[in-house]
């Protein structure tokens, strides 16, 4: 059970903005995406059609085929899990355990008992006691153990401490690699998860800036390190992303056509080429261009 | 586990290289799964995957259907033949070149590979 | 309407009857207390001389029931659809409770009308009801419950999707199913129901159940409409 994503010219209009304008991709199922773009970009707005939360303005959205808005076939096979828990605030932990058991068709309880202990969450607290660490520990937990064929992670990991994400991180790839799905995550903290990503859609100001794999774009630029002249020279004409210095010795992040004879070239004049991180990327594309949002 | 000088598929392959070459793994010895290279150092599946297919690419390991990816027989002998090619393009040029750059004599490198081979002898 | 037994929607209204169980049971409760104390009292100052059930027992507790149709979208909607159900089997789960709590209402209505007759009736020995008219009574006291719940339910509706602001201004939109309902079955405000019942000058029983039951009929209908094609937004967290 691995839905595929299609989006074509979709559209979506709030009363007085525009929050996605015109978006196409297609996205396979069984992958793990990582969807980036800044504050405003659109990524909840996205998640949310994708959802079955609001109705797109214009464009066609599919799932698994489907149109998922308000449809009783794809709704239960998503699970959106935002920042913000969506239970009933006086509940306790252990109600929103039982609560999902009973409306998730592939919940596994044995699997959500041994994330409630990893994550060491107080089941017999109400929801509204809760941390916001411990608010966003319950919903992963209440995302992972669904295993929903199309599970959305909004941010929702951001309120955990840093220890907890990394478990949230090796949790997910581990149920991953056992009970195959699709997982879009959309995140600011882009480093830590990129290695978990396969493929990585960035959306800018409601439009598609890049859908591509994550290796892929990590290979559109290069960190080029070595003596100071040497590296001006390689990177002159190409895009400069960055630079740093420490004495003689000069780091710069580049995007442009890097190909073999040049990167055989560099290492030849003593230079080191090392991949670009995607966060580098992702400023770099989704640059101010036009002055202030 | 991975630094950021080569991209993580690009490692992987290499470290599978590096363990064929010093016997680690041995021919027709079996890998392990990108499942399990993927839970180990917490990275996407697809990403080893690549990695396996550069060196299936390179006819370094080979798959056997529904069983995993296996170390090709002939895989010490041509990465062998791989290393030598890479290490005078990567290694041994570049070597020359710093040294012209700080002004030692040519004649100066090749005695000092002679007292060296003297010494490996021993 | 296979719909109503899908295995969602069954899953929608046991949630929603576990979820009310404790609150319906702890209002008549209290209600029943404070009402059979404040009966008493009455009786005892000014005498027995009328149904005091008939005067303000059925009317109160219809509040309720718009309260509960007001937190029907506000707090549950967002959870249902966030767990996978759509907007149309939550409004088919919510109609299906809705007619199973207004039907435990009606029962109860009765049941204190029964109550206050065998406590009362060596003094008022002219008891407003009598028994051939309970059926009717029970419609109507339904119907009216029913709409209650419907106009209550439409108006946190119109709250959740258009806001605040707006939620104010549509409430006279909101009330119109159960105004509608009170005049329809020809009750005036101090919840003489009975009225049309003894055919004091009222239109014939049957015209104004149906009446009514338009009424609840619109209530249910504008709910649809609204919900239909909701937003579910983020909550502030």
């Amino acid at each position: 059970m691995t839905p595929d994503i299609e989006v074509r010219n979709l559209h979506l209009r709030y009363r007085d903005s525009v929050a996605i304008h015109d978006l196409t991709f297609t996205l396979d199922g069984g992958k793990i995406y990582g969807l980036l773009g800044r504050n405003g970009a659109g990524k909840t707005s996205l998640l949310s059609v994708l959802a079955g939360f609001r109705l797109a303005s214009g464009g066609a959205v599919r799932v698994g085929g489907e149109d998922p808005f308000d449809n009783p076939r794809v709704a239960p096979q998503t699970c959106f899990v935002r920042e913000t828990l969506d239970f009933v605030e006086s509940v306790r932990v252990r109600d929103t355990l039982a609560f999902a058991r009973r409306f998730r068709p592939y919940w596994d309880a044995g699997y959500a008992a041994k994330l409630v202990e990893r994550f060491e969450l107080p089941v017999g607290r109400r929801v509204t006691a809760l941390s916001r660490g411990m608010r966003s520990a319950l919903g992963v937990t209440l995302g992972l153990a669904s295993r929903a064929p199309l599970t959305i992670f909004d941010e929702a990991y951001l309120g955990m401490d840093a220890p907890s994400r990394y478990a949230f991180y090796e949790e997910l790839l581990a149920d991953y690699l056992a009970y195959p799905r699709t997982v879009i995550l959309s995140t600011h903290l882009i480093e830590e998860v990129a290695a978990l990503f396969e493929e990585v859609v960035i959306i800018d100001r409601g439009r598609l800036v890049v859908h591509a794999e994550a290796d892929d774009l990590r290979s559109r630029g290069a960190a080029v390190t070595g003596p100071a002249e040497a590296v001006d020279r390689f990177t002159a004409g190409l895009t400069v992303l960055g630079e740093q210095w420490l004495g003689t010795t000069k780091s710069a992040t580049v995007t442009g056509p890097l190909d073999e004879p040049w990167r055989r070239e560099a290492r030849a004049a003593g230079l080191e080429l090392g991949p670009v991180a995607l966060q580098d990327l992702f400023v770099h594309l989704t640059k101010d261009r036009e002055g202030p949002r | 586990m991975f630094d950021d000088r080569s991209p993580i598929y690009q490692q992987i392959a290499d470290k599978i290289k590096e363990d064929i070459l010093q016997g680690v793994l041995k021919p027709d010895q079996q890998v392990m799964s990108t499942n399990q290279y993927a839970a180990f150092y917490r990275i996407n599946p697809a990403t080893v995957a690549k990695g396996f297919q550069q060196l299936v690419q390179e006819g370094l390991l080979y798959k056997k259907r529904g069983v995993g990816m296996f170390v090709s027989p002939d895989g010490w002998e041509k990465l062998r033949g791989l290393r030598r090619e890479r290490f005078f393009a990567e290694v041994f040029d570049p070597m020359v070149a710093e040294a012209v750059a700080i002004g030692i004599p040519l004649g100066d490198i090749l005695k000092r590979i002679e007292k060296l081979k003297g010494g490996n002898r021993r | 309407m296979n719909q109503l037994t899908h295995p969602r929607v069954r899953l929608v209204v046991r949630d929603l009857v576990a979820g009310h169980r404790l609150m319906a049971g702890l209002y008549w409760a209290i209600f029943a207390v404070v009402y059979a104390g404040l009966n008493i009292g009455f009786g005892l100052t000014h005498g027995v001389n009328t149904s005091v059930w008939q005067l303000s027992g059925g009317q109160v507790p219809r509040y309720f029931l718009s309260a509960v149709g007001i937190l029907l979208t506000m707090l549950r909607l967002p959870v249902y659809v966030a767990h996978g159900v759509t907007r149309r089997q939550v409004i088919l789960g919510g109609s299906v409770f809705a007619v199973l709590i207004c039907a435990l209402w009606t029962a109860l209505t009765l049941l204190g009308y029964g109550i206050e007759y065998a406590v009362v009736v060596p003094r008022l020995p002219l008891y407003p009801v009598s028994l051939g008219q309970v059926p009717g009574l029970g419609v109507v006291v339904f119907l009216l419950d029913l709409a209650y719940l419907y106009s209550g339910w439409l108006l946190g509706s119109l709250f959740y999707r258009f806001g605040v602001r707006a939620g104010i201004l549509l409430t006279p939109v909101a009330v119109l199913p159960s105004v509608g309902a009170e005049f329809a079955l020809n009750v005036d405000w101090n919840s003489q129901p009975l009225h049309f019942a003894l055919g004091n000058g009222a239109p014939a029983l049957l015209a104004s159940l149906l009446l009514g039951l338009v009424c609840v009929a619109v209530g249910a209908a504008a709910v649809y409409a609204v919900l239909r094609t909701v937003p579910i937004r983020l909550r502030s967290a």
